[in-house]
């Protein structure tokens, strides 16, 4: 019987398996097709395909924002008022019979090519149908660099942020000044929306509710943000009912300097679904700087979206699903009032989570990373309180390093999971790592000091390499070994 | 873990080329031969490492032909164009993710293995391997896979293999170190003569964990 290296029969076996494959010659025919498409035209052409779902080759040319669509009179594109829900719900009927495309992309088009929404003193939502965009107080300049639309209830271009959102076209800059807006836009220009004056005398608020949609569960979107490189800045977001306050789908948009807060207290009875403040997906690489949440929670899935200086006050965060790789620096997430964490990374997502802050309620886990495939990175992170500063659990893999874990009842719990500690600081915690189950923990050059247990290393767990100070209980020196 | 054969050729077999810098350049251009180019010379390799991770050839050749239009859709914002390569692979593997999760289908063993010739004397010990083995890697997970695929058939370094992928070197330490201990597991289980199984005894699940 052989006695070579398992290794080397590894590799051969490998090598000689994928030495095998031949050319990918349907997928090199494919992406050479693709290559003759301009390169001006294919990311927009790209992105169409994914709103879509089918190739963009069917769609005519024409229209400012999407040149491959066109535009026709009579066409559903005339709709163009009416709550979002119900706008998506016209625009959808046309989709559900696709059998022309150009037909679902007039219905699409429909939808993102315009918004409603007024001050509190106009009435509720217009009527569904054949619509006049909503004519401006006074002359706008024709469109070109640097144009500003003002909104104000008696001096502005509008005294709408719908109808300035409808007349805008990408580099237009939209200037809000002080006073409360009922809004529910789609956005789809690459625009600016611009508080002029302190962000909180400008509040944006979702429509009073009309007849029909009272209900408080009812779903509202303040401002939805589709394929948009637009910038909201300076002002705040009040989520009304059960909704998002900001839904982003696909684009770079800039949302910088804003404040999110629900509308009035939050459902007391119903911990478990709170209102979400922002909801990025489709692919976004948003950046979220400056901005403040207020007892909101936020959802980032299918998007890699950078939040920058953002302060979570008893809110929190949920990072999910594969594709999903977010980057989170220097927030300060205070007293979550979601259920069980702060920030929660799951079902196959990434994160990259550098320099934050939290400060966790007793029953809450800092950090929660769960399910094969997730993979998170940590870093200059500080921690303190709640049941685990992090916890890596069901398969997933954390890296976590120079970050610091203090009073908690676990600093670092892994449970079947794989992690790797470097240069941390576990201390003043009821115990300060513990892993169990089939997990694998790289540890190096951590100080695990001054907690209750230092260590709680059960069977099943795999710490091949380990060079950490374990202070106290008469072990400071000691290395963590039990095997590899 | 033993050292690697240095008789191997270097990168992944048959056709490794490293990529030009300019080709790249010219690709994020617009080029479209430059990036008909780079789509030629590193298809195989593309495909080799989407069949490694899948083990479906179907699925694979979807994966390659999503990242290769990723590829061109994206190549604009690569910042570093000596960087393509691993830049490649990480669009590759992240189509690989995708069709696998689109097509829940029942993934099927390599084609060619079922299709060899029987052999006879010292060559049953590699076949005896090579199905131990298929069945071993056919039960690693895709993210096990990848790092397995990348590190011993591209050659990769592991640092080079979590850049590419996006992960700490650690994870992609520990993802090797398990996906070898699994293989190692599926060869020693052939090696040995057949005896009773063994309960593992383990832990009883911590409360308050959550999925």
């Amino acid at each position: 019987m052989s006695q070579r290296d398992p290794d080397l029969r590894i590799d051969d076996w490998l090598r000689e398996e994928l030495d095998a494959v031949p050319e990918p010659t349907r997928a090199l025919s494919m992406a050479l097709d693709a290559a003759a498409v301009t390169p001006q035209r294919r990311g927009r052409l790209f992105r169409l395909r994914e709103l879509l779902g089918y190739e963009p080759a069917t769609v005519a040319l024409g229209s400012a924002r999407h040149p491959e669509v066109v535009l026709t009179p009579g066409s559903p594109a005339q709709v163009q008022a009416g709550s979002l829900p119900q706008r998506r719900a016209l625009a959808a009927t046309p989709l559900l019979s696709a059998t022309v495309g150009a037909l679902a992309v007039l219905g699409v088009v429909a939808w993102l090519a315009f918004g409603a929404g007024g001050p509190l003193h106009e009435a509720g939502p217009a009527a569904v149908g054949t619509v006049t965009p909503e004519q401006p107080m006074r002359p706008l300049d024709a469109p070109g660099p640097g144009r500003v639309i003002m909104v104000d209830a008696d001096r502005g271009h509008f005294a709408t942020i719908g109808g300035a959102v409808s007349a805008a076209r990408s580099g237009d800059r939209i200037e809000i000044h002080p006073g409360t807006y009922e809004a529910e836009v789609a956005i789809t220009e690459d625009i600016a929306l611009v508080g002029v004056g302190a962000r909180e005398t400008i509040v944006v608020r979702a429509p009073s509710a009309g007849p029909d949609e009272g209900s408080p569960d009812q779903q509202r979107l303040i401002f939805t943000l589709l394929e948009s490189d637009a910038t909201l800045q300076g002002f705040t977001v009040r989520g009304a009912f059960n909704g998002t306050a900001i839904k982003v789908v696909g684009g770079s948009p800039q949302l910088l300097d804003l404040s999110i807060d629900p509308e009035g207290e939050m459902d007391a009875g119903s911990p478990t679904t709170p209102r979400e403040s922002l909801e990025l997906g489709g692919g976004s690489t948003a950046t979220v700087r400056d901005t403040q949440m207020t007892s909101l929670s936020s959802v980032i899935e299918g998007a890699a979206p950078l939040l920058e200086r953002v302060t979570f006050e008893q809110g929190c965060l949920l990072v999910e699903g594969a594709g999903t790789a977010p980057t989170v620096r220097d927030a300060t997430f205070r007293d979550s009032g979601c259920p069980g964490f702060s920030i929660s990374v799951a079902q196959g997502a990434s994160a990259t989570l550098t320099a934050n802050h939290i400060y966790s309620p007793p029953d809450q886990s800092g950090i929660r990373v769960a399910n094969e495939g997730t993979q998170v990175s940590v870093s200059g992170t500080d921690i303190t309180g709640g049941r685990e500063g992090i916890l890596a659990t069901a398969g997933a893999e954390i890296d976590v390093k120079r970050s610091q874990v203090d009073e908690a009842e676990i600093g670092v719990r892994i449970v079947d999971a794989d992690a790797s500690l470097q240069l941390n600081r576990l201390e003043r915690n009821r115990t300060g790592l513990q892993v169990s189950g089939d997990s694998y923990l790289e540890t190096l050059d951590n100080d695990i000091c001054d907690n209750d247990r230092n260590l709680d290393l059960r069977d099943g767990a795999l710490v091949p390499r380990s060079q950490n100070r374990v202070c106290a209980e008469g072990d400071a020196g000691a290395a963590v070994e039990n095997g590899d | 873990m033993g050292s690697r054969p240095s008789t191997i050729i270097a990168g992944g077999g048959r056709d490794r080329k490293d990529m030009d810098a300019d080709v790249v350049v010219r690709a994020q251009g617009g080029d479209q031969a430059a990036f008909a180019q780079l789509a030629t010379e590193g298809g195989r390799r593309m495909n080799a490492l989407a069949v490694g991770i899948l083990r479906d050839r179907d699925l694979a050749e979807d994966a390659v032909q999503q990242a290769l239009l990723s590829i061109w859709k994206d190549l604009p914002q690569l910042r570093d164009p000596a960087r393509y390569e691993s830049w490649s692979y990480k669009l590759l593997v992240r189509s690989c993710y995708a069709e696998a999760r689109k097509r829940k289908r029942r993934m099927v063993e390599i084609v060619g293995a079922a299709e060899r010739e029987p052999v006879a004397g010292d060559e049953i010990r590699s076949v005896a391997d090579r199905d131990q083995l298929e069945r071993g890697f056919a039960r690693l997970s895709l993210d096990h896979r990848a790092v397995v695929v990348m590190h011993h058939y591209l050659d990769m370094p592991l640092e080079a293999v979590a850049s590419a992928l996006g992960i700490p070197a650690g994870t992609a330490r520990s993802r090797f170190h398990r996906a070898m201990a699994s293989l190692r597991a599926a060869l020693e289980a052939d090696d040995r003569p057949p005896r009773p199984p063994t309960g593992r005894v383990t832990n009883p699940e911590p409360q308050g964990v959550e999925g």
